[in-house]
């Protein structure tokens, strides 16, 4: 067994058990093992990484059982970039919760369980494996919402009535396909799948019930409306986690199922229209979530219809995977543009934040000239911003670069101005969420004079994130090179 | 062919779904009317579960689905409930669309099912040839334990966390927060002084059902039974014992009640430690296989019936502890208090 | 009409009718119950496709385990929600003293 092997089933089982380790200790023990398993997660991303970069999958049986009775473990180029975003991003917020002084004691133990499972599902190569490991990342979601005090009790609840009721959409399609091909894994079940035409219909309509059940986790647009409160009202650690890392694992699943399972021949066309339809919602979702953005007056629910809106650009994406000459571009596109949100929505939240902690409020009319007080958090925001917005140098670019050249290549321009409507208002939006903090007086204008915060870690968190924002946006290129590895075509 | 018991089966259940689903304006229902409409639905699927030759999981229905959610269901519906304005409110509109565009999907899915079952494929599994290699004989405790070990770790983590987390919301742990509620340490007073004739026929059905659990537990490894059914049948035990108000002070840690406690009493402890004890142990087992060059959650058969026993044991202690501490959060919402500070809850309040 | 049909259109409409009334009710726990409805509806697809082998045979055990855990799983999130709703219409800290516990 190799190292890369290990780490196959220590990113999921490593923090699973400091997950359960961390209810039976002590408060301050608890951001000590929370912070060195992000260390140790890092590490542990980082010896994957290193296999792709070699340009090999790896893969795991576990138990020694071989699938279809096993389940298989399996990092490819797609799983080990969503697991490096989750590394990252995971790393800073764990060092932003365990530097704060309004960090819940049960947080531990929900995060480190709710980032167990976001590895369970990038590195699980199983359907049935896939299912529970979102629901490890459901339930710990919808309990870290509710750690928010009384006011985030509804919105939880709201939260967990729709994933489950996703899950259990899920479930029937995954149910579905094994009966029709005998097998759970990914691989095999596309294998059986491409071999029979008769299964085709059965195929369909699994995987429209699992696209329609994962839909709701995403909240695409009709279905989005539990994600608002649900991300605005909980804590300032968890939010980031939230629009960042646990939306993007129904995007994971759903790029598994919509490239894996099927082989870019057959039965892509029957599902052209519910790509058509997912891309229509898509354009809704990217268009109303921009303007109920703009017309938000505090930093949270702003930051939460944004992700509406990001959301949405995803999907418009949808049409064109199933264009053969688009197709790569789009994947490239979509990958690109959820890995830059990741890290640039969580910059944003963390930032929101830490400024409602220090402020009390997140009400941007009272946190005129908070840029003078908290320089690096409110920085920090901007530069996730940037990326939000997709101005060069950030991922957000790359991923409407190539979305907008696999557009050109299958001739269809509505998307083009979709993405020039949509990056307008983000731009608008940005701007009125940063204007007043960077460039008004203090409403107290005794306070502006508190000494600036320099040395907060919170602070430095959320510029780095930021920066993260920048840096990543240098490794375009790498993307398109790591989703070669283990490729569907 | 259906046969005549399945239409009644299926006759039974829609009728059951009915007083669960219908609208009060066509059946006038209460919370608790619902309950006992879910509670019989619960019954009948267990029986459809027979029907359809899955003793597992009818055990587990019955247990876990019928017993325990049941139970909890009734002690939510019968609690205190602030009042909401009716849900006549809402007019006809949306019902009579709901039903519609529900009759819709429900023919669009029927015939979309009749399609696939038409040409779906039939398959055999390579289960069978396996099975002896794995330390147990059941097939789904072999599926559950051996080959799919991982889903049902990651299965027990979901508990587990549920169980955490409700444990989470009922206790004072935001930070800076002035410490209070000594007052309501009393109030579960009130589930002490049940009648002498309930706590007697607890204490009578107690053992039986301990020895009900124990064998589930045991023969989950050469018939059916198995963690799941035995945990959820070992939680009714303590949930009835502490109901009856005959449970052992350590199994019955009221002390949970009084918010500034924490957890940090010995019942407390032990319960933690009880709920964590089963996932701790399965993945410190699954480092054996690294440990000696295999692959995660691999066991030699030498050992393997010993490892998978022991995890097994675990794992029910746990999720009977997890079952029984959801039903304890359930239980006292005014442990809970509310010490957020302020602002933080504004927000969320205000949408 | 066989009798795995039968059982696949009566999973169909349980689960449909439990997500009609989600969308449609407002009390937090009959939303709570038809959530509840709709696990057992999909957990009857999920077992009538099992049985699809034949009369005589056994159900199979891997969708058997399957239909296992995605019930334990549906129990733990009916168990949290369920605590969510006692918290929620649960006394609010203003009415502390009141004392209309039942």
């Amino acid at each position: 067994m190799t190292a890369a092997e290990l780490s196959l089933g220590a990113v999921v089982l490593a923090p699973l058990l400091a997950a359960a380790l961390a209810a039976a200790l002590p408060h301050t023990a608890r951001r000590a093992l929370g912070v060195g398993i992000a260390a140790l997660v890092l590490l542990l991303t980082g010896l994957l990484a290193v296999q792709t970069v070699a340009g090999e999958v790896t893969e795991l049986a576990l138990g020694g059982y071989p699938a279809p009775l096993g389940i298989h473990l399996r990092a490819d180029g797609l799983s080990v970039l969503f697991l490096g975003m989750t590394a990252l991003v995971g790393a800073v917020v764990t060092v932003f919760a365990a530097a704060s002084r309004h960090t819940h004691q049960a947080f531990w133990t929900l995060w480190l369980g709710c980032w167990a499972g976001l590895n369970a599902v990038f590195v699980s190569g199983d359907l049935f494996n896939t299912y529970v490991g979102l629901e490890l990342v459901g339930l710990t979601a919808v309990a870290l919402v509710a750690l928010g005090g009384r006011g985030s009790w509804a919105p939880a609840l709201r939260y967990l009535f729709i994933a489950v009721l996703g899950s259990l959409l899920l479930l029937v399609g995954v149910g579905l396909i094994v009966s029709v091909t005998g097998t759970l894994d990914v691989v095999q079940a596309a294998e059986v799948l491409a071999g029979r035409p008769d299964a085709a219909p059965a195929a369909l309509l699994a995987l429209t019930l699992i696209t329609v059940g994962l839909c709701m986790k995403l909240a695409l647009l009709p279905m989005h409306a539990w994600l608002v409160p649900a991300h605005a009202s909980a804590p300032s650690a968890v939010s980031p986690l939230l629009s960042g890392l646990v939306i993007k694992a129904a995007l994971f699943v759903l790029l598994r199922c919509w490239l894996w399972l099927t082989d870019s021949s057959g039965a892509l066309s029957a599902l052209a229209p519910l790509a058509w339809g997912l891309g229509a919602f898509g354009a809704a979702a990217v268009l109303i979530g921009s303007v109920m953005a703009l017309r938000q007056s505090a930093l949270k629910p702003l930051a939460a219809y944004s992700t509406v809106a990001q959301v949405g650009y995803w999907f418009v994406a949808f049409p064109l995977l199933l264009e053969e000459d688009a197709a790569e571009g789009a994947f490239i596109g979509i990958v690109a543009l959820a890995l830059g949100h990741g890290i640039a929505k969580a910059g944003l939240f963390l930032g929101a934040g830490y400024l409602k902690e220090a402020y009390g409020t997140d009400e941007i009319e009272q946190l005129r000239g908070a840029g003078r007080q908290h320089p690096y958090a409110v920085m920090g925001m901007s530069l996730g911003l940037v990326g939000l917005i997709g101005l060069p140098i950030s991922l957000g670019f790359t991923g409407k670069w190539n979305i907008a050249t696999a557009a050109v290549a299958a001739e269809h321009w509505w998307i083009l101005v979709l993405l020039a409507a949509g990056t307008l208002l983000s731009a608008g939006y940005a701007v009125r969420a940063l204007a007043p903090l960077l460039l008004q007086e203090s409403p107290t204008p005794g306070e502006a004079r508190i000494s600036r915060n320099y040395r907060s870690v919170p602070g430095l968190c959320v510029i780095g994130l930021g920066a993260l924002t920048l840096v990543t946006g240098f490794g375009g290129v790498l993307i398109a090179e790591a989703l070669e590895v283990g490729a569907p075509w | 062919m259906a046969e005549p018991v399945d239409w009644v089966l299926a006759a039974a259940a829609l009728v059951a779904a009915a007083v669960v689903v219908l609208p009060r304006s066509l059946l006038p229902h209460t919370r608790i009317v619902q309950v006992m409409g879910f509670l019989l639905l619960s019954v009948v699927t267990s029986l459809i579960w027979l029907r359809l030759d899955s003793v597992d999981v009818a055990l587990a229905e019955a247990a876990l689905g019928g017993g325990l959610l049941g139970g909890a269901l009734v002690y939510v519906a019968s609690g205190p409930r602030r009042d909401r304005p009716s849900a006549a409110a809402t007019g006809w509109l949306a019902p009579v669309l709901g039903t519609a565009a529900g009759a819709v999907l429900v023919v669009i899915l029927a015939s979309a099912w009749l399609r696939v079952e038409q040409t779906m494929p039939g398959w055999t599994d390579p289960l069978q040839e396996q099975l002896p290699a794995t330390g147990v004989e059941h097939g789904i405790t072999g599926v559950l334990l051996a080959f799919r070990a991982y889903d049902t770790l990651l299965e027990s983590a979901v508990l587990m966390l549920a169980a955490l987390a409700a444990l989470a919301l009922r206790q004072n742990t935001d930070p800076g927060a002035e410490p209070e509620l000594a007052s309501f340490r009393h109030t579960h007073a009130g589930h002490t002084a049940r009648s002498a004739t309930f706590s007697w026929m607890v204490r009578l059905s107690a053992p039986v059902l301990l020895l009900a659990g124990l064998w589930l537990l045991f023969a989950g490894s050469s018939d059916s039974g198995g963690a799941f059914q035995s945990g959820a049948v070992l939680a009714a035990l303590l949930i009835l014992l502490r109901v009856a108000g005959t449970a052992p002070r350590w199994l019955a840690p009221s002390h949970l009640n009084a918010a500034q406690d924490r957890l940090s009493t010995v019942p407390g402890r032990i319960m933690v430690a009880a709920l964590v004890a089963g996932v701790v142990v399965f993945i410190l087992a699954g480092l054996l296989g690294p440990l000696v060059g295999e692959p995660w959650l691999s066991w030699d058969p030498a050992w393997a019936f010993a490892v998978i026993l022991t995890v097994e044991v675990l794992l029910t202690a746990g999720i009977a502890a997890g079952l029984y501490a959801l039903y304890l959060a359930l239980e006292d919402p005014r442990a809970t208090g509310e010490r957020t500070v302020r602002h933080r809850t504004k927000a969320g309040e205000s949408r | 009409m066989s009798a795995v049909m039968l059982y696949l259109l009566l999973g169909t409409v349980l689960a449909v009718a439990g997500t009609v009334r989600m969308l449609l009710v407002r009390d937090l726990l009959a939303r709570l119950i038809a959530m509840n409805v709709v696990g057992i509806g999909s957990l009857v697809i999920l077992l009538a496709l099992g049985a699809r082998g034949g009369a005589d045979d056994a159900t199979d055990p891997v969708l058997s385990a399957l239909v296992i855990t995605g019930l334990v799983i549906t129990v733990a999130f009916t168990g949290f929600g369920a605590v969510l709703i006692r918290r929620i219409e649960g006394p609010r800290p203003s009415d502390r003293d009141g004392g209309d516990r039942g």
